[in-house]
């Protein structure tokens, strides 16, 4: 308390001097409109400067919930380009389908982590059972397909990229329509091989891959990669072929998982054949 | 005339009423602008007893200087730098203070003190006020020269008009 004392008794006055000399500015500034004019003008160019400074600032901490927000904005961008798509070839074709929606939704989700390195690589998005995504679900980059969920948690999942050696997806050459199985043979994660296509089919260094559809994880037409090298082995009827892959499974941070709204009922279709089979 | 709280009293309207009514029209410029004003109010916070507590000494500083704010239309103005002129006043003693010290009851006047102490005294606690009272007038630094030029143009001819009050009214035959 004494300290105190001490304190004001040393600090009073200049308290009170700060005090007073705030009083009189604002007095000054209220009522004299000459001085009342330079502090408005004033207060004007500092408090601009200063909002333009805190925006940037904001931005520039904001651009990750920007990115985000984009990221979401292209999930739906590219749902609703499926359905346009759709509905053209529904004009076109004019089968009579009662439903023109699209089977496909596209929703955006982050990978947390990128093990590469071996021949069994995984991959971990920040998306689980409780935003209804579970196994078997397709992952796509922003320039083509990454792989499929394998097994959900609540808020995560793990996927088997087409970089891992038990991948397998039917894949198609664009403009070909024949298809084949899209392998890995696990060595180098910018290629893959795409095994199946007979020789007789036409094909050239730099040709298209894409999905091809019979699937029920994958949506047609996804984009997978381009020819890099055709072979076709000694007594085989099939080409085997070095697929440079678009995605880069070393930069890999944003991808979309795939919803097929037709999937169960393709898969009770499938189910049901195998019965009547046995 | 300022030992007693009456005299100090009377002494504050005096200095207020020539403030206002005379010094207030004696003013020179040139160029469209007043480099000179003449302030004697300052007098009265410049003569409080020397012991005088610092805080009493700004809240009637403050109280002086509104007053005058009262009769120049310029609220806050002068009462700023009065209050302004209120704080620093003690190290402006500090600062002149005779080698002897000062006696308890001594005030900063021409009575008590020399004559180099006072215009020492009155020459800085203006040249403080001016510039304190200009910088709140045109409550800018743009004109930095001009601020200059009026402070020391008017702490000058206050300083004078001040000694010649000095004379008048505290000096001890």
């Amino acid at each position: 308390m004494r300290s105190w004392d001490d304190f004001l008794g040393h600090f009073g006055s200049v308290f009170l001097f700060i005090g007073l000399q705030l009083m009189c500015l604002y007095i000054i500034v209220q009522f004299n409109d000459r001085q009342q004019n330079i502090f408005n003008h004033t207060a004007l160019l500092l408090s601009s400067n200063l909002d333009q400074r805190f925006s940037q600032w904001n931005a520039y901490f904001n651009l990750e919930d920007e990115s985000e927000r984009l990221h979401a904005e292209n999930a739906r961008l590219r749902t609703q380009l499926r359905r346009m798509e759709l509905q053209q070839t529904e004009s076109k074709n004019s089968l009579g389908r009662s439903s023109t929606d699209s089977n496909f939704i596209y929703h955006s989700t982050q990978i947390i982590s990128n093990q590469k390195g071996s021949r069994y690589n995984q991959l971990i998005i920040n998306a689980g059972l409780s935003d209804s995504l579970s196994e078997g679900r397709a992952i796509i980059g922003e320039n083509g397909i990454v792989g499929q969920t394998a097994y959900c948690s609540d808020n995560f999942c793990s996927v088997i990229p087409i970089i891992h050696v038990q991948s397998a997806v039917s894949a198609s050459i664009l403009g070909v329509d024949y298809f084949g199985q899209l392998r890995w043979d696990g060595r180098d994660i910018r290629f893959a091989q795409l095994e199946g296509i007979p020789q007789h089919v036409h094909l050239e260094k730099g040709d298209t891959i894409v999905t091809s559809g019979y699937s029920t994880i994958f949506p047609p037409g996804e984009p997978i990669g381009q020819i890099d090298e055709v072979e076709l082995p000694q007594g085989s009827n099939f080409y085997k072929l070095q697929i440079k892959l678009n995605v880069d499974f070393g930069r890999l941070k944003k991808v979309y998982w795939v919803e097929n709204l037709n999937r169960k009922e393709i898969i009770s279709v499938k189910k049901s054949q195998r019965y009547d089979q046995d | 005339m300022i030992r007693t709280n009456l005299g100090r009293i009377v002494f504050f309207i005096l200095l207020w009423a020539l403030q206002v009514l005379v010094f207030r029209h004696m003013t020179l410029g040139w160029g469209g602008t007043t480099y000179v004003q003449i302030f004697i109010y300052p007098l009265f916070v410049l003569s409080l007893p020397i012991r005088m507590r610092p805080e009493f000494v700004m809240l009637i500083g403050l109280a002086l200087g509104l007053c005058i704010d009262l009769a120049y239309m310029s609220p806050g103005v002068h009462a700023g730098a009065l209050v302004a002129l209120s704080f620093f006043r003690r190290y402006l003693l500090n600062f002149v203070e005779p080698r002897s010290g000062y006696a308890t009851n001594d005030y900063p006047v021409l009575s008590d003190q020399g004559m180099g102490f006072i215009a020492t005294y009155l020459a800085m606690g203006l040249t403080l006020h001016c510039f304190w009272f200009y910088m709140l007038d045109m409550f800018s630094f743009e004109a930095f020269f001009e601020l200059w030029v009026k402070t020391i143009f008017s702490a000058g001819f206050s300083c004078l008009i001040l000694l010649i009050i000095q004379f008048l009214f505290f000096y001890r035959r």
